[in-house]
């Protein structure tokens, strides 16, 4: 920063020259803060960018010939989006000394830092002006937001989106505070939550771009508004300011919270730590003024990186998807339509066929968690019981929704090979028995001949099959969701690490991101992998084990897991874990489960 | 009638009323939540054993609006059995709040319960709620509205209170509460606000300025002098009042209870109740009154309410061996010593409102725990403790150590 402030008194001609960021003060005394990391397609929010942005924006503080400053990137986009580090992937605690206390004011201050800095630039009484080549994304729609204006220059494939929530992050650049006071809260929270991105013609309708104009026009436009004397007042720093649509206690804001948190539960099934914060930042926010709102959305940041799953849902959620073809579920009969590759089976697999096949990573997990329902529907538990909870733990889809895509038929014939090695005769016995009556007694094979466990009537929504209780009458006592939820997620895991075991699979960061994306197992725990270290080793064997003597043997953990927690050892390094963690804990798995099922053998 | 016991009693600091104020960021809810999560947490308590919780909540709208106290219950994550009664009696909501959860034991309905209250004055101002007493011209008229620190004006005027000596009470009032923080007499019953990473926002009274002198306090300028000419308050309260001249506008924010963000909550119950739970009662409620007085002055309720609440236990006030009567305004205390012969040396003895500031729903509360508090720092036996409300009203309690 010394540097800075020195080369900027150096006269007139002040340029810095930075790395990432240049600024140059021009000679009608409008700064140019321009973006450009070297080396990269994009902009992105790094350390080394938001030191240098920071001494930029202290210059036009500072630097009294300075009347206003004039954003830019020099990329095909603005800038779009963080590097993760920054955002908080380091274990919570590394490298901060001192007290529990001390440690959670340190995410604190960190997680406020640039927020802060936003809005030392948005109050500092120089007008701002975002000039948005192409797209802005995240962190980068954050800073267009903190700004006084914003044009974009004409583009038919510009969108503009906060997708945070996306990776299980959450907005912490004032988003969350700056968007709803700026286009309500009834439009902001489909962007915050849903990653709802918008078009330019969109973004301009909503309030987010104040103009449109040809890239020849961009650089006269953003300097010919500062120089017609453009506010440097944000609207929600003007005494007059009322919350587009009103704020959470009036009739129509009201309607956004009140409807709002129900779509949330019906979206997340409460499985969404970064959704329910953004939405409680929204809503606190929203009745303060803009320097605490930006307090509270710092504190929610903070509680979410805090949050000992976020580490592994980040991980995950923002792996590649392109690297996880295998483990998707392909569309029948067509290479082409990969874009099933959205995280989408839930609403698609309907339309597609498993063919992954018995034996492949993704067909045994998910089999294990199926045949996990059909067992607890033979217990005599109520079939809606079983669906309500299968979706309570975070899975995309329920279990007997799924048998009927899986076939019944198919269930039934694959149970003995390929899904229950520690089985005993009786546990197979009976899920073949019930699989049995469902297909010869009653004709119902599943989705594609006459319906399974639900009808699936041509116009409308699948319901359970109404005889489905007569049939298999319910017991008196029903077991809580409780009961029933680490059953369909132990067995799920378990599955998978019998699969790491086999050397099915060996990379537990590419597996645990494709259990997420490709067959929706629950995005809150990260992965089966991450779930089981969360648990830890040790108690997870016990957990299986316990569960073994109460619904049977297919629960009896596995030779790797029960090493592992011999060893205490987990499947993810516990320091190398941050974002580097990716290479250096998953590249040697396979070496690692080696070393675990085959060391000491031999004392 | 079954005796009524005081297990436990917790409040937060006090965040000064205003934007700027430490637990201005913080919902009403959070604030009530957070003294009730306190009550349970330090008593071990199995929550399914409170029959009903009763806040004080003096403007419920908006976020403090509804049913505040059902949803702190929810909130706090306290059983699902356990009740929630929102009431408003204004300025004397906490020490209500209280009373009606005292009454729900006393009268064998109720065997443990909680009253309290909470309000944040930097969120949801004073008269957001409405209300038709100032607004309605058949009632304002015929009642004589005026504003309460008018109010507080003409009892000064009435009553020969000079400038120098409201002021006088109001240094005083600071120097006792910071006395009583640096000795640690609140100790007992503060509990810190945190926010949601469980960081502190704020774990001390926020209004205290303990550097004030009369001297200081001269420079200030009266707050309700422009309002009462310009508005016509004056001429009304001249009117109600035909031997008042002119009203002495004696009253400004230095000797004036601040408005001010907090909570509080008791903890009740039966003697059985209480033994079930391993729990030692503090006190025992002796009597408990509340009474209207003349509503254009507003704030004379100290006075009757405390001689009730006395003839009610059989006692006199010399009884009582601490008092505490709330610090709305200097002149509310000084005319109620004044009317009873109370010394200042049994009279809020560590200080009060105009040091610490008033957050209406909870305040009656506060000092109902302070003075607890305070009894068994001096192992003492009984005390009274009193507040006055807008519209005349007032509401007292007496308690006895056991």
């Amino acid at each position: 920063m010394d540097a800075g402030r020195l080369m900027s008194m150096d006269g007139w001609g002040t340029s810095l020259s930075m790395r990432n960021v240049r600024y140059h003060v021009e000679d009608d005394g409008i700064a140019i803060i321009t973006w450009d990391l070297p080396g990269r397609a994009t902009n992105i929010l790094t350390p080394d960018s938001m030191d240098e942005f920071r001494i930029a924006i202290e210059n036009v503080v500072e630097d009294r010939g300075v009347t206003g400053a004039i954003l830019r990137s020099c990329k095909k986009d603005f800038i779009v989006g963080m590097q993760l580090p920054a955002a908080g992937l380091e274990l919570p605690g590394e490298g901060i000394a001192g007290s529990e206390r001390e440690r959670i004011q340190a995410f604190y201050n960190n997680a406020l830092e640039f927020s802060m800095l936003l809005r030392r630039m948005e109050k500092c009484d120089k007008p701002f002006v975002a000039a948005i080549y192409g797209s802005a994304f995240g962190v980068g729609l954050e800073i267009c937001l903190a700004c006084h204006y914003r044009i974009a220059c004409t583009s038919s494939e510009a969108c503009y989106g906060l997708p945070e929530a996306g990776i299980g992050l959450m907005q912490s650049g004032g988003g969350t505070q700056r968007l709803p006071r700026l286009i309500g809260a009834g439009a902001a929270v489909p962007m915050l939550l849903y990653e709802k991105t918008l078009s330019q013609q969109q973004a301009l309708e909503a309030g987010i771009l104040d103009k449109i104009v040809t890239a020849e026009e961009l650089a006269g436009e953003a300097r010919g508004w500062i120089l017609r004397g453009g506010s440097p007042v944000q609207p929600w720093d003007r005494r007059s300011f009322q919350i587009p649509g009103g704020g959470p206690y009036s009739t129509e804001g009201g309607r956004v919270f009140n409807i709002g948190n129900a779509i949330l539960r019906k979206k997340t099934y409460g499985n969404h730590a970064a959704r329910e914060y953004i939405m409680s930042a929204v809503y606190e926010g929203l009745l303060v003024p803009m320097d605490q709102a930006l307090r509270i959305e710092g504190r929610y940041v903070t509680k979410l990186r805090l949050n000992l799953n976020t580490q592994s849902v980040i991980r995950s959620l923002s792996f590649p998807r392109r690297r996880l073809g295998r483990y998707r579920l392909r569309p029948r009969g067509s290479q082409k339509d990969q874009v099933a590759e959205g995280i989408v089976i839930a609403g698609r697999v309907r339309h597609v066929g498993i063919e992954d096949g018995p034996g492949l990573f993704t067909w045994r997990c998910l089999a294990a968690y199926v045949l996990e329902g059909v067992a607890v529907l033979s217990e005599g538990v109520d079939p809606a019981l079983i669906e309500n909870t299968g979706k309570m733990t975070g899975m995309l889809r329920s279990p007997l929704a799924l048998a009927d895509e899986f076939g019944l038929d198919r269930l039934r014939d694959a149970i003995e090979d390929e899904f229950t090695p520690t089985s005993d005769e009786n546990e197979i016995a009976s899920l073949r028995a019930l699989l049995e009556r469902m297909v010869c007694e009653f004709g119902r094979k599943g989705t594609l001949v006459g319906g399974g466990f639900y009808d699936h009537p041509t116009k409308g929504k699948p319901r359970i099959w109404p005889s489905l209780v007569r049939v298999f009458p319910p017991q008196r006592e029903q077991p809580k969701p409780e009961r029933l939820k680490p059953r369909f997620l132990y067995i799920q895991a378990l599955e998978a690490s019998r699969c790491l075991e086999e050397g099915i699979i060996d990379d537990v960061c590419e597996a645990d991101a494709g259990a997420i994306q490709g067959w929706g197992f629950p995005s809150w725990t990260g992965g089966p992998f991450s779930f089981i270290d969360r648990i830890g080793s040790k108690e997870y064997c016990e957990a299986c084990e316990n569960l073994a003597s109460k619904y049977g043997r297919r629960f009896t953990p596995n030779a790797l897991l029960r090493r592992m927690a011999t060893k205490g050892s987990s499947f993810y390094n516990r320091t190398g874990s941050d974002a580097g963690g990716r290479s250096s804990s998953c590249s040697s798995t396979r070496d690692a489960v080696d070393e675990i099922l085959f060391t000491d053998r031999v004392d | 009638m079954v005796d009524c016991f005081i297990y436990d009693s917790v409040r937060s600091p006090r965040g000064r009323g205003t934007k700027e104020g430490s637990l201005h960021e913080l919902t009403t809810l959070e604030l009530a939540t957070q003294v009730l999560a306190a009550v349970r947490d330090r008593n071990n308590l199995d929550t399914s054993c409170i029959d009903d919780v009763v806040l004080g909540v003096a403007e419920p709208i908006g976020e403090a609006g509804g049913n505040l106290a059902r949803v702190a219950v929810l909130n706090a994550e306290y059983d699902q059995g356990v009740g929630g009664l929102q009431i408003s009696r204004l300025c004397a909501s906490g020490l209500e709040a209280v009373n009606i959860a005292v009454a729900k034991v006393a009268s064998g309905q109720a065997e443990m319960t909680i009253g309290g209250g909470a309000e944040s004055m930097s969120r949801i101002g004073m008269g957001a709620s409405g209300g038709s007493w100032s607004t309605d011209p058949g009632v304002a008229l015929k009642t004589y509205f005026v504003p309460i620190g008018i109010g507080a004006d003409l009892i000064a005027t009435l009553h020969d209170l000079s400038r120098n000596r409201v002021d006088e009470y109001a240094v005083e009032s600071q120097r006792r509460a910071k006395a009583a923080w640096d000795r640690g007499y609140f100790d007992r019953s503060i509990i810190p606000v945190n926010d949601i990473n469980g960081l502190a926002l704020l774990d001390r009274d926020e209004n205290l300025r303990p550097d004030a002198t009369v001297e200081s306090l001269a420079h200030l300028k009266p707050s309700f002098a422009g309002m009462g000419k310009l508005f016509g308050f004056d001429s009304v309260a001249r009117q109600r009042y035909p031997m008042v001249d002119s009203v002495n506008h004696v009253h400004h924010p230095g000797n004036s209870a601040g408005p001010a963000d907090g909570a509080a909550a008791i903890l009740l119950g039966s003697k059985a109740a209480g033994e079930r739970l391993g729990l030692h009662p503090r006190a025992r409620i002796r009597a408990f009154a509340t009474v209207g007085s003349e509503p254009c002055v507003a704030l004379t309720g100290g006075a009757p309410v405390m001689t009730k609440v006395l003839r009610r236990a059989r006692m006199v006030a010399d009884d009582v061996d601490l008092f505490e009567l709330n610090e709305t305004f200097s002149s509310v205390v000084l005319l109620v010593m004044q009317q009873l012969g109370i010394g200042h040396d049994k009279m809020n003895v560590n200080g009060g409102a105009i040091a610490m500031g008033h957050p209406p729903g909870a305040g009656g509360a506060m000092i109902l725990g302070t003075v607890l508090d305070e009894l068994e720092r001096r192992n003492l036996g009984t005390a009274l403790a009193a507040i006055c409300g807008g519209m005349g009203m007032g509401v007292a309690t007496i308690i006895e150590r056991i």
